[in-house]
């Protein structure tokens, strides 16, 4: 079989899977089924043979990436919306992380959302998940990527707003979704620029592109984009409270698949930014703010889970260092064998009680092990305010709150009181 | 008069410890001198939560026969509300009060001291989340025992310094709320208050003179997870895994108060005044909960008399004397103790308490700390220490090396992998790795840690060790004596011994489970037991102490040989401990009596399996590798279903059940009447046991009817904080109780304690004990008997015993081979009603 004969059966088989669960829930059965996890878990062993299907034709394949692409799914005036494909080394490596990530966490959710509420959601949302991110390695343009990147971002959101009875978890899986909407935005901008600008746009065709005046532009929306996913700095304050969900979809998102996005996004547009020093030395930075913040923050956290957030999300500045420094073939070694670690520790982040009781170590030189850390050459009273200040994330979260939501929510009052006078509506959104 | 206010208040708050030292308790423990339904009332309105099931619930039950219909019409006969007309019958107060909703509610609810902290405390809201926002980071920081690599730098100087340095590093714009918190803290700070000024006023200003002592308690339940741990941690540093910072509940309190106080300020700027009374509205409809209460719990009783009854008339099977077997008195044991006495394979067993009267704390080979091996109502007198047995052996020397590095590893790799550059070494060096873990141990729980095991036992194998029993600080030889006599002597193994005497301890394997306490030994704070155990039968098989016994009583011939054995409840292993000191002839009994016991334990597996494994019948094959994997799966939140559906406690001889199938619902506590003349032993067996009853029971009372509130939700997006404990997803209170997958299938009802004695001497033990008087008189506990010579069955009602069937005249008799609805499967209800 070769890639061109494969690839489209092999993605609607893939993008079944969630269409078939979405259905169900559509078609109103409230009530868990057995069904829902078979077909989850047949849907992961028809992705991990779907990329052993798509790596060996690959292999055979021969000469270097593949491309195909779907008739235009929609016309409007010039613009065409065309489906493209492209299998290449990236496409292998980040499939085959999914393959090997997905199917592990469809596994580990069998028993724990045994008899959960809203376990049908879940089962609908973790193979969206899995079938977007098939999508994503294959997406030829920014057009076909941006697609299941929303899709991923879909599922993020909704699986951590998963407990409908906390309040919390449906509010920070709000916050999750600005800071997404608003990196969506860089994204569909950087696609609206490819348009009008670039004489090819699938990514292959980006080597080309490089010379076009737009290619900076470009490539700062695909960088500024590509933050909110890898909860790079500004763009970070989302992640920790993306722990409001179970822990099967904490290790998938935020310790694997959707979290790594962002330097999967830069590999695979690598060719438009690389030459740009303004581009790399902005990337570089962020990564090292981001590593910098994060490291001290989560070198503060008390708990399991968002100690992990945040040294997930250093270890992804690092990554953009080495990408903007154009340590490639690393950033892939890290990246996969990252995901892997994480995946682990968020999987097992219940047992940490369990693990320190039995540590016999624990009991004598665990205050020992703590300090061996650098803020200890500071002076003891800079010292604390940066501890203090780390506990409260340097207050960032607050700072954007009041340096551009509240001044944009502020714009947006103003006009609510300017369209209520022009209709002659009394009060805020009162009824006519 | 704040010092005053705080110390009433601390025995109010949640009891539990920090998650490794977790005991089950009866959470109201602080409340029990109040009668039961005045207890939970006061509970309700703190804890926000409901203390009983729900309206539907009962409704449901009644519907489906597990509360039975004339039962419920009897309830409410003897306590119909005296402002309705009186119905004629049964039948009539049954109907009126399906067709009232209202009925029955004469418990008034409870009435609040105004102002924020009720607000907080009467529904969940918009100020819940700012406040712990802003409060969890910081007790959480401070409390934390090792999880985060930085340690926080004010742990020796106080709580209170740690906030206040806290807020004035947070600049203005650093929280929605900064201005009005500086504000507030401005105040006192310039008229140099101590905390206890800063408690008074703020108390006063909103509780008045009067309920401000009210109005702190209801601060501190505002956080009440994190409250009560800072009393639990403040009145015994010892139970903190870690080093224990300094820590005053009264500072927490004047924490908690200016925060909440101040985000009020922020919230309701514009209308100040909190002079409306609040009701808690978790404390409506009491009354009528508790009579729909008190009719699930008289149908279940009537279930269980009823059972016994009919069983009592049948023929008492052949007891054989091949061996003997000492088990724990624990629910889960019931079904292995049944399948063990199964008439062809002649063994008897005895229930006693699993920690063996061996009031230890244990610390084993390797070790970093001991472990408490006791009930949480005994103190622990000594440490006792496991030593290898060859101590200059090169196997101790190679299995000691490896334990530290190992141990050393592990820690390194949880904080360095954490870090950023070490971190990114972590990642490169054990990130591929970690696939194998993920994928194999996840696909193959049971068959991996085989793997692990065996592999262990190749290159690392565990050097043989013994207990030093006679050294520093252990039991004296008079002691060693007591120790066995407390134990046999009241159980009634004091004559005709078997050639073999299995001491059985039990505990649980799970994987994955910040909650593994709660599902081990209760009598051994939640440890496995087979210390115990192995102390036990060191102890009866010496012959300095079997002289000691024999000057007391108990002749305990040369030929009898006690041998250790553990069973795990959740895995159904069965192991032979200690195979080393059995006499060689002696080594294939033994092993022999090892092989029943894993035959019959496999069988009680296939009898779990039909709750594990709803609608599918398993093999005993099959169930045993299921159960397995459920022990050793990561992915698991119900590696077993612990006590569930627990509710009842008989103390006596093992004639009174042998005949009936009690689908582990009772602790079974062995306890010979017969020659018991100033009842002595009837108290050693039921102190040591049923205040434990009672604590198990009202643990999972509670956790079941409201898991929100008395328990921890969900196990699913539960996070380890602090090392202590668990919050629910990034920030929250700290959790209490037990989680929702641990207590789906329990049925919320106060335990029925029945003893098999003469009526005398239960009222003497009973009346005679404060806490058993008080637990009787209040209803936190049922009590009946059983007649030692007659078999006849009595209840304890309106302060006397009386023969069940006239207390309780609507229960028929149970026809030969009939289950009654109380023991039907098909009667389980699931928490939320899922399958």
């Amino acid at each position: 079989m070769t890639l061109d004969r494969l690839l489209f059966p092999l993605l609607a088989v893939v993008l079944a899977g969630p269409a078939l669960l979405g259905l169900v829930l559509l078609a109103g059965r409230q009530r868990a089924s057995v069904w829902q996890p078979r077909i989850a878990v047949l849907h992961s062993v028809l992705v991990v043979a779907a990329t052993a299907l798509i790596a060996v034709a690959w292999a055979r394949h021969g000469e270097g990436a593949f491309e195909d692409k779907l008739p235009p799914v929609l016309h409007l005036g010039h613009y065409q919306w065309v489906p493209m494909f492209l299998v290449d080394g990236h496409t292998l490596l980040y499939m085959v992380l999914v393959a090997l990530v997905y199917p592990v966490v469809v596994r580990f959710s069998l028993p724990s959302f045994h008899r959960e509420p809203g376990s049908g959601r879940y089962w609908f949302l973790v193979t969206l998940l899995g079938a977007s991110l098939w999508l994503l390695c294959v997406a030829g343009n920014l057009d076909t990527l941006f697609v299941a990147w929303e899709l991923v971002g879909v599922s993020s959101v909704m699986l951590i707003g998963f407990f409908h009875s906390h309040v919390r978890a449906a509010q920070n899986s709000l916050r999750a979704l600005v800071y997404y909407r608003l990196g969506d935005f860089l994204i569909l901008l950087a696609a609206v620029l490819i348009h009008h600008t670039f004489p090819d746009q699938r990514f292959a065709g980006f080597d080309h592109d490089v010379h076009s005046p737009y290619a900076l532009p470009v490539a700062l929306a695909l960088l500024g984009g590509s933050l909110a996913k890898s909860a790079q700095l500004p763009m970070s304050p989302w992640l920790h409270r993306a722990m409001e969900g179970p822990a099967a979809s904490s290790a998938i998102f935020y310790g694997a698949l959707s979290v790594h996005l962002g330097p999967f996004l830069l590999l695979r547009t690598h060719e438009l930014w690389l030459p740009s020093w303004t581009a790399c030395s902005l990337m570089f930075t962020t990564g090292l703010s981001t590593a910098v913040w994060a490291t001290l923050v989560g070198r503060t956290r008390p708990d399991a889970k968002t100690a992990l957030a945040y040294s997930t999300m250093a270890q992804i500045g690092i990554m953009y260092m080495e990408l903007a420094v154009g340590l490639h073939t690393l950033v892939a070694v890290h990246l996969f064998a990252h995901a892997g670690l994480r995946t682990w520790q968020f999987l097992r982040s219940s047992s940490l009680i369990q693990d320190f009781q039995d540590n016999p170590v624990f009991a004598g030189s665990v205050t020992l092990q703590r300090r061996l850390f650098f803020e200890h050459v500071l002076p003891v009273s800079v010292q604390r305010r940066l501890y203090l200040a780390a506990v409260r994330l340097f207050w960032i979260d607050a700072l954007q709150w009041h340096l551009v939501a509240r001044p944009f929510l502020g714009l947006f009052r103003l006009i609510a009181r300017a369209e209520d006078a022009i209709l002659g509506r009394k009060g805020r959104g009162g009824a006519a | 008069m704040v010092a005053r206010w705080v110390e009433e208040c601390r025995p109010l708050l949640p009891i539990q410890n920090p998650l490794w030292a977790f005991v089950h308790n009866n959470i109201l423990l602080h409340l029990e001198q109040k009668p039961f339904l005045l207890a939970v009332r006061e509970a309700a309105a703190l804890y926000r939560a409901r203390p009983f099931e729900s309206e539907a619930f009962f409704r449901g039950q009644l519907e489906r026969g597990r509360i039975d219909r004339r039962t419920l019409g009897e309830v409410l006969l003897r306590d119909w509300p005296q402002d309705a007309p009186r119905p004629a019958n049964a039948e009539a107060a049954v109907q009126a009060f399906l067709a009232e909703s209202t009925l029955g509610d004469d418990v008034p609810p409870v009435e609040l001291v105004p102002g924020p902290a009720a607000e907080h405390l009467v529904r969940y809201s918009t100020r819940d989340r700012p406040l712990q926002d802003w409060l969890v980071p910081l007790i959480a920081s401070y409390l934390d025992q090792g999880l985060a690599p930085w340690p926080n730098p004010f742990a020796k100087e106080g709580l209170w310094a740690c906030f206040v340095a806290t807020v004035q590093n947070t600049p203005a714009m650093g929280m929605p709320w900064a201005k009005e918190l500086k504000a507030r803290l401005q105040k006192h700070l310039a008229a140099r208050a101590a905390v206890a000024d800063v408690v008074h006023a703020e108390a006063t200003a909103y509780g008045g003179p009067e309920r401000a002592q009210d109005y702190c308690l209801q601060t501190l339940f505002v956080l009440k997870g994190w409250s009560g741990m800072v009393n639990r941690i403040e009145q015994e540093p010892a139970v903190a895994p870690g080093d224990a910072p300094a820590l005053h509940l009264q500072e927490w309190l004047a924490i908690l108060l200016v925060s909440i106080h101040a985000l009020d300020d922020h919230l309701r700027q514009d209308h100040p005044s909190h002079q409306a009374p609040v009701w808690s509205h978790h404390t409506h409809g009491l009354g009528r909960l508790h009579r729909w209460q008190q009719a699930y719990e008289r149908t279940f009783a009537g279930g269980l008399l009823a059972t016994l009854e009919r069983d009592l008339r049948q023929p008492m099977p052949a007891v054989g004397k091949k061996a003997q077997l000492l088990v724990c008195m624990d629910d889960r044991e019931e079904s292995f103790r049944r399948q063990l006495e199964r008439p062809e394979l002649g063994l008897q067993t005895f229930g006693t308490v699993g920690f063996f009267g061996i009031d230890m704390r244990f610390l084993a080979l390797g070790a970093g700390r001991p472990t408490r091996q006791c009930p949480p109502v005994v103190e622990p007198s000594r440490t006792i220490r496991e030593l290898p047995v060859d101590e200059a052996g090169r196997e101790w020397a190679r299995a000691r090396t490896a334990g530290q590095w190992s141990a050393s590893l592990a820690m390194m790799l949880y904080f360095q992998s954490r870090t950023l550059l070490r971190g990114l070494l972590v990642s490169f060096a054990a990130g591929l790795l970690a696939f194998l873990p993920l994928v194999f141990k996840l696909l193959l729980p049971s068959r991996v840690h085989r793997f692990r095991a065996r592999l262990q036992r190749m290159v690392l194998p565990r050097p043989r060790t013994r207990i030093d029993i006679d050294g520093d600080g252990g039991y004296s030889p008079k002691e060693q004596v007591g120790l066995v006599w407390s134990i046999l002597r009241p159980c009634g193994l004091d004559r005709d011994f078997a050639p073999l005497v299995a001491v059985v301890s039990h505990g649980s394997t799970t994987a994955n489970n910040p909650l593994r306490q709660a599902y081990g030994c209760g009598a051994c704070s939640g440890n496995p037991g087979h210390p115990n155990a192995r102390t036990f039968a060191l102890l009866a098989n010496r012959a300095a102490v079997r002289a000691g016994l024999r000057q007391r009583g108990i002749d305990i011939p040369d030929t009898t040989l006690f041998v250790p054995y553990h069973h795990d409840t959740t895995t159904d292993q069965v192991e032979l401990l200690d195979a080393a000191l059995v006499p060689p002839d002696r080594l294939a009994a033994a092993h022999e009596l090892l092989a029943t016991m894993q035959g019959c334990a496999k069988k009680s597996a296939v009898e779990r399996c039909r709750r594990l494994l709803p609608g599918r019948t398993v093999s005993a094959a099959q169930a045993f590798e299921h159960v397995q994997d459920r022990g050793h799966d990561l992915a698991q939140p119900r590696p077993e279903y612990g006590h569930n559906r627990v509710a009842a406690c008989i103390v006596g001889r093992r004639r009174c059940t042998i005949r009936s199938n009690l689908d582990r619902r009772s602790f079974l506590v062995s306890y010979d009447p017969t020659d018991d003349p100033d009842g002595t032993a009837l108290r050693d067996a039921v102190l040591g046991t049923v205040p434990v009853a009672v604590n198990i029971a009202m643990d999972y009372y509670f956790s079941r009817c409201d898991n929100d509130g008395f328990g921890t939700g969900s196990k699913l997006p539960l996070n380890v904080a602090s090392l202590l404990g668990v919050i629910t997803g990034s920030k929250s209170d700290l959790r209490i109780g037990l989680a929702r997958q641990q207590v789906e299938l329990h049925e919320p009802m106060r335990v029925l304690v029945l003893m098999e004695a003469p009526r005398a001497r239960i009222e003497k033990l009973v009346f005679g004990h404060p806490r058993l008087k008080r637990m009787v008189e209040g209803q936190w506990m049922h009590l009946g008997r059983i007649d030692p010579d007659t078999d006849a069955l009595e209840v304890f009602v309106d302060g006397a015993f009386r023969p069940w069937r006239e207390a309780w005249p609507e229960f028929g008799p149970l026809a030969d081979g009939a289950t009654a609805a109380v023991f039907d499967p098909a009667n389980d209800h699931v928490l939320g009603g899922i399958a």
